[in-house]
């Protein structure tokens, strides 16, 4: 049973009156619930009620056969002696044969029991009671529950006192629990295969389990024959009534001296039986398994750090000498300068087209000849240089 | 006629023909894996012998370099790069290259050059190259590789307030100040030049000869003086 589903009272059914008095849940309700291991005890308890069994040594030998050997267009198997009747010249011995003995007969000395640890069967047994409390696993087990009025059903000292199984009846209708009773002697019919000729005809199924406290309670006459009704006392529960078939979540009454005995009987998690020398409750690795509920709990989300939103990205750095955004966000004024550089160049190459026109020009006649005229009088010049070069040249000779 | 016997001819067997072949092509494999093996998992004591004089010959260098004239610088600003020395160096020649902020291959630091400075630069010239950069190469070096050092984080230069940030109780609020600071060798020099990171360049793709000669005499390192800024654009 899961400790956050853990009730620590059970209220007591009375038959009359109208006063509910109250019992403390005890730890073995809340033990571990282990199918593993009460699946392994179960089937190892169920061997240990086994019985030998094999065929007979003799069977198939009781002839004098022996093999015709070779040379009668037959095969080689022993065949029987005699003659005059049908069964002269039969096969005989093999396994294939009529009256021959199995392949490998059976012994007697098999395996037959089981050896199971004390603690192990403990662990079992509190498995099964533990399952028993919660009514899930009731329900899946296939009883039916719906009239309980509240699980683990316990119920007055007084069912103990009980003598008749018509008084019996009248109990379990009025605390709900003959509606499983009666699902158990439905489900009586007969069982499918071989076991019908080896002593196991008939199947049913089961009902509740009264678990009574007081020895030699005369309830146990009253209620042991009614159909799918079955009786036990707190001392000596058997994981064979606890969880038949090694299934868990036997639908099991408790009477109220027998529900306060289990502490006793079976101790807690930290404090030993009483009756079963040195044993502990098992705890379990992890007291709630329930990672999700635990991690949004109200105490771990109080002391954890909120979630980080903001992520801090560092910038991405481009080049400022062939961005011009990342430029301009540096440096402002290259906008300018930019600006200034292309102007220039403009005026520049607007000067240099004036410059190569102007050469290029064609000049008017009254222009053409101001300029023949000053060419002429550059000729002079040269001429007049020419005249003093041979003055010159003639003194030294 | 007479008979004569028969004798079988000489021949080697096929399959050994074929295993001879085999172990031949498997040997030729192994040679040429071995050739194009680069990196060696077992180092050699020749290879460390040969480390370990290396370095001690590379102290006596140094020793033997320090009692020269230190050279002298005829420039505001000079910067320095580093273009060698990943092994074959001595500790003390990696202390003074650290402690001018080269700590790896083809860094660059602006100095002012005191006599401090060119007296370590006398001291690790076969690994570092050094000349007089003008305002183009600081301007583009400063604007494209600049990095603010904050926190011993390496920070980009991205906006002009992480330069406001530190340094505007110096008066230096922009980028272009810094460029003006270094250019200049003004008076808050040293602290712009703690405040970038040492400057990361590209290995160039000619330029680069992988020698320790001097410039002067053909080789990479030592005083570039104006030159410097046709390295710097290529490793830019």
């Amino acid at each position: 049973m899961a400790v956050a589903a853990a009730r620590p009272i059970v209220s007591v059914q009375t038959l009359e009156g109208d006063a509910t008095p109250t019992v403390p849940l005890p730890d073995v309700m809340k033990a571990s619930i282990r199918p593993d291991i009460v699946n392994f005890v179960h089937s190892n308890i169920s061997r240990n009620s086994r019985q030998p069994y094999a065929v007979s040594k003799r069977a198939g030998h009781q002839t004098s056969a022996e093999s015709w050997g070779t040379g009668r267009a037959v095969s080689r198997i022993p065949r029987v002696p005699g003659g005059g009747t049908h069964r002269a010249g039969q096969g005989t011995f093999g396994n294939m044969c009529r009256g021959g003995r199995m392949f490998a007969p059976t012994k007697i000395w098999r395996r037959w029991h089981r050896k199971i640890n004390v603690q192990q069967k403990r662990h079992a047994v509190v498995s099964a009671i533990a399952a028993s409390a919660i009514p899930s696993l009731v329900q899946a087990r296939g009883h039916r529950i719906e009239s309980v009025p509240e699980l683990p059903l316990v119920v007055s000292d007084t069912v103990e006192s009980v003598e008749k199984s018509k008084e019996a009846v009248k109990i379990l209708q009025k605390i709900g629990a003959f509606t499983d009773a009666e699902k158990a002697k439905l489900s009586h019919g007969i069982r499918p295969g071989k076991g019908k000729m080896r002593n196991r005809r008939y199947i049913s199924g089961k009902g509740p389990l009264i678990v009574y406290g007081t020895e030699g309670a005369k309830a146990i006459k009253a209620f042991r024959n009614i159909p799918g009704v079955e009786v036990a006392n707190v001392d000596r529960l058997n994981l064979l009534k606890l969880a038949p078939g090694g299934h868990l979540g036997r639908f099991i009454i408790w009477t109220k001296s027998a529900f306060e005995k289990l502490d006793s009987i079976y101790g807690s998690f930290d404090k030993a039986s009483e009756k079963k020398n040195g044993y502990l409750l098992p705890r379990p690795k992890m007291i709630n398994s329930d990672l999700a509920r635990i991690i949004n709990s109200d105490e771990v989300q109080s002391v954890v750090r909120p979630i980080k939103k903001d992520v801090k990205r560092a910038p991405l750095k481009k080049n400022p000498l062939t961005n011009l955004n990342a430029m301009l966000k540096l440096n402002p004024y290259a906008k300018t300068a930019k600006r200034m550089a292309l102007l220039a160049e403009k005026q520049r190459i607007v000067a240099k087209k004036e410059k190569l026109h102007k050469k290029r020009n064609i000049v008017s006649k009254e222009e053409a000849s101001a300029i023949k005229a000053a060419g002429k009088s550059v000729g002079k010049y040269l001429c007049f240089n020419l005249k003093f070069i041979n003055i010159y040249i003639n003194s030294i000779l | 006629m007479a008979e004569e016997d028969s004798k079988p001819l000489n021949y080697i067997s096929e399959v050994i023909l074929k295993k001879r072949k085999n172990t031949e092509a498997w040997a030729l494999r192994k040679k040429e894996q071995f050739q194009q093996k680069k990196y060696q998992s077992i180092k050699k004591p020749e290879d460390f012998i040969h480390e370990y004089r290396n370095k001690e010959v590379d102290l006596i260098r140094m020793k033997r370099r320090v009692k020269r004239k230190v050279p002298e610088a005829n420039s505001n600003t000079l910067i320095i790069i580093r273009i060698q020395g990943k092994k074959d160096r001595h500790p003390r020649t990696r202390k003074v290259l650290y402690s001018l902020g080269l700590r790896r291959r083809f860094s660059a630091v602006f100095v002012k050059p005191s006599e401090g400075i060119m007296a370590k630069l006398q001291r690790v010239e076969p690994y570092v190259t050094y000349g007089y950069p003008n305002l183009k190469s600081i301007k583009e070096l400063i604007y494209k590789k600049g990095h603010a050092r904050m926190e011993q984080r390496k920070v980009p230069l991205t906006d002009n307030n992480i330069i406001e940030q530190e340094l505007g109780k110096f008066g230096i609020v922009c980028i272009e100040d810094m460029v003006h600071q270094i250019y200049n060798a003004g008076p808050h020099f040293k602290e712009v030049v703690r405040f970038m990171w040492p400057f990361e360049l590209n290995k160039p793709a000619e330029g680069l000869k992988g020698s320790k000669t001097s410039f002067k005499e053909d080789g990479d390192t030592g005083n570039r003086e104006d030159l410097i800024n046709e390295l710097i654009n290529k490793m830019n």
